[in-house]
């Protein structure tokens, strides 16, 4: 137990640091992906790709636009998968112990924001300088050292003496809460899912795409990867149609 | 004659691109702020470059003060930006007539469109639309979901980010001008956000799997479920189409998307405790 939740705990430092390349934020830090590894890291892969899609599918569509979002979604899969693998939750649980988690993972990235804009009134200083080598550490080291913290060290506690506790909460609930959860966890994805309209149909002129989307999946049952590839041809159509009406 | 025999000229290597822009790639957020948001990370980014240019303190301290201003933009696309202020870099040290200000002017300018185009292709488009098909895998406990979701995301972003971060450096401050002026751009962004829409709608019908589990008996006739007698007949999807638009709703009028999360959450749960819906 104590090495597993290591383990968990490195890796999620590392995904919470500035060492990826950005490979965390294409792909590695999104709950699917992240679920798995650590569902690989804790014996029970399957489990962890289960917990990850559903926690993904929630925050499917939040965007981080100029940088403030409203969910930590790292801390949340991170926290979901392993709890929900280590106390053997119905992956639903999982996810409804995912949602606060983020809202709490989201206030803690504020803070750290807040605390690093203390810090460019000292690399000012070392511009001043010419100091190359103190503005590169300035810029690795510190964000590094709170992904230890932030989900690092957060995660091994909460493997390491949080999943006792949690398993016997979960074994006190009546079923049909369970099934409460397991019906709130089928809902929310909406949320995701508005998020993306909100952020593509700010000018709603283009709004009758998303009808024609669902009507095509929801009558027509085509998959998503049909629809997008109809949509692209239909935008590529109507651009040189406007073209050759001009010529 | 003696000035002019002295001037070589300075030139990046490749090296010194690839270390700029992989800089770029992992550590733009490195020190993200309130106060100079990408500043500290755009200004790391530039130290390969200020090394291989600059020889005397002061056109150091100047080119390093000059990338710690605010900067704020997608990395993806920011790529990009990355490229032309390499490229505007070498330019001035080799006495193109260029100014701090124009640099830095130039690079204010590329901020917001690279930021809509990359938020809009990158976070509205491309990452849902795999990650749900990684999903729809993932959920029916196929681990093929998350790797094949990587493979594609990570094999699409990489290699362009790449490609059009050497196309910038090599066309410098030209390539902006054409595309923002052409109105590309403009076109191009209302091409991803008409796909992505249409998108979402086929997301909202395939992936949110609700409905009414109730019966209803009126008098003496047998219980008519109407979820399959009524709303099926009607529209198929209809309660989660009108759950997704009506948390637009809330989201455009203002209301907190955590606040959102917590009711549909609370409602959920009162909803399946009761057995309405499921």
């Amino acid at each position: 137990m104590l090495w597993k939740a290591i383990a968990v705990a490195l890796w999620a430092t590392w995904l919470g640091s500035p060492l990826t390349l950005n490979t965390r934020f294409y792909a590695f830090s999104r709950p699917l992906v992240n679920g798995f590894v650590i569902g690989l890291i804790l014996g029970d892969p399957v489990k962890g790709t289960i917990i990850g899609a559903m926690v993904n599918a929630v925050y499917i569509g939040v965007l981080s636009v100029g940088g403030a979002m409203p969910a930590d979604t790292l801390i949340a899969g991170t926290l979901a998968t392993a709890l929900g693998i280590l106390t053997d939750m119905e992956p639903e649980v999982a996810l409804a112990f995912a949602v606060p988690v983020a809202v709490a993972g989201a206030s803690l990235n504020v803070l750290k924001m807040s605390l690093f804009s203390l810090l460019p009134g000292v690399v000012d200083k070392m511009a001043e300088e010419g100091n190359l080598r103190g503005i590169a550490f300035m810029n690795i080291v510190p964000g590094t050292l709170w992904a230890a913290i932030n989900p690092g060290l957060i995660t091994f506690l909460a493997m390491y003496y949080g999943a006792g506790p949690i398993e016997s909460l979960i074994g006190a609930m009546p079923d049909q809460l369970l099934h409460g959860l397991t019906v709130a966890g089928k809902l929310l994805p909406a949320v995701g899912y508005a998020m993306l309209l909100r952020y593509m149909a700010e000018d709603t002129k283009l709004l009758p795409a998303f009808f024609i989307g669902f009507v095509l999946a929801s009558y027509l049952n085509l998959d998503i990867m049909a629809v997008v590839i109809l949509g692209t041809c239909v935008a590529l159509l109507a651009h040189r149609g406007v073209k050759g009406v001009e010529g | 004659m003696s000035a002019k025999e002295a001037r070589v000229e300075k030139k990046l290597t490749n090296g010194d691109l690839f270390k700029v822009w992989a800089i770029w790639c992992s550590f733009l957020h490195g020190m993200y702020n309130y106060r100079n948001m990408q500043g500290v990370g755009v200004c790391h980014s530039m130290i390969p470059v200020i090394n291989r240019l600059y020889d005397t303190k002061e056109e150091r301290v100047e080119a390093l003060k000059r990338h710690l201003v605010f900067f704020n933009t997608n990395t993806t696309t920011g790529t990009i930006a990355a490229g032309i202020m390499a490229s505007m870099e070498e330019q001035k040290a080799n006495g193109a007539p260029l100014t701090g200000e124009m640099i830095n002017s130039v690079k204010a300018s590329l901020m917001g469109p690279l930021a809509g185009l990359g938020d809009s292709i990158w976070q509205g488009m491309l990452i849902p639309i795999l990650v749900a098909l990684g999903i729809s895998m993932g959920l029916q406990g196929n681990v093929a979901g998350p790797i094949v979701f990587s493979v594609l995301i990570l094999g699409i972003t990489y290699p362009l980010m790449w490609w059009w971060f050497k196309a910038a450096y090599k066309q410098g401050g030209q390539l902006i001008g054409s595309l923002t002026e052409s109105g590309l751009l403009q076109t191009a962004m209302s091409a991803v956000n008409f796909v992505g829409l249409m998108a979402a709608g086929a997301l909202t019908a395939k992936y949110i799997n609700f409905g009414l589990v109730a019966e209803i008996a009126i008098g003496d006739m047998p219980a008519v479920n109407i979820q399959t007698a009524v709303l099926d007949q009607l529209i198929p999807n209809l309660l989660p189409l009108l759950l997704v638009l009506g948390v637009w709703h809330l989201l455009r009028k203002g209301k907190k998307v955590n606040h959102i999360i917590f009711a549909l959450f609370g409602i959920g749960i009162v909803l399946g405790y009761f057995n309405i819906i499921g």
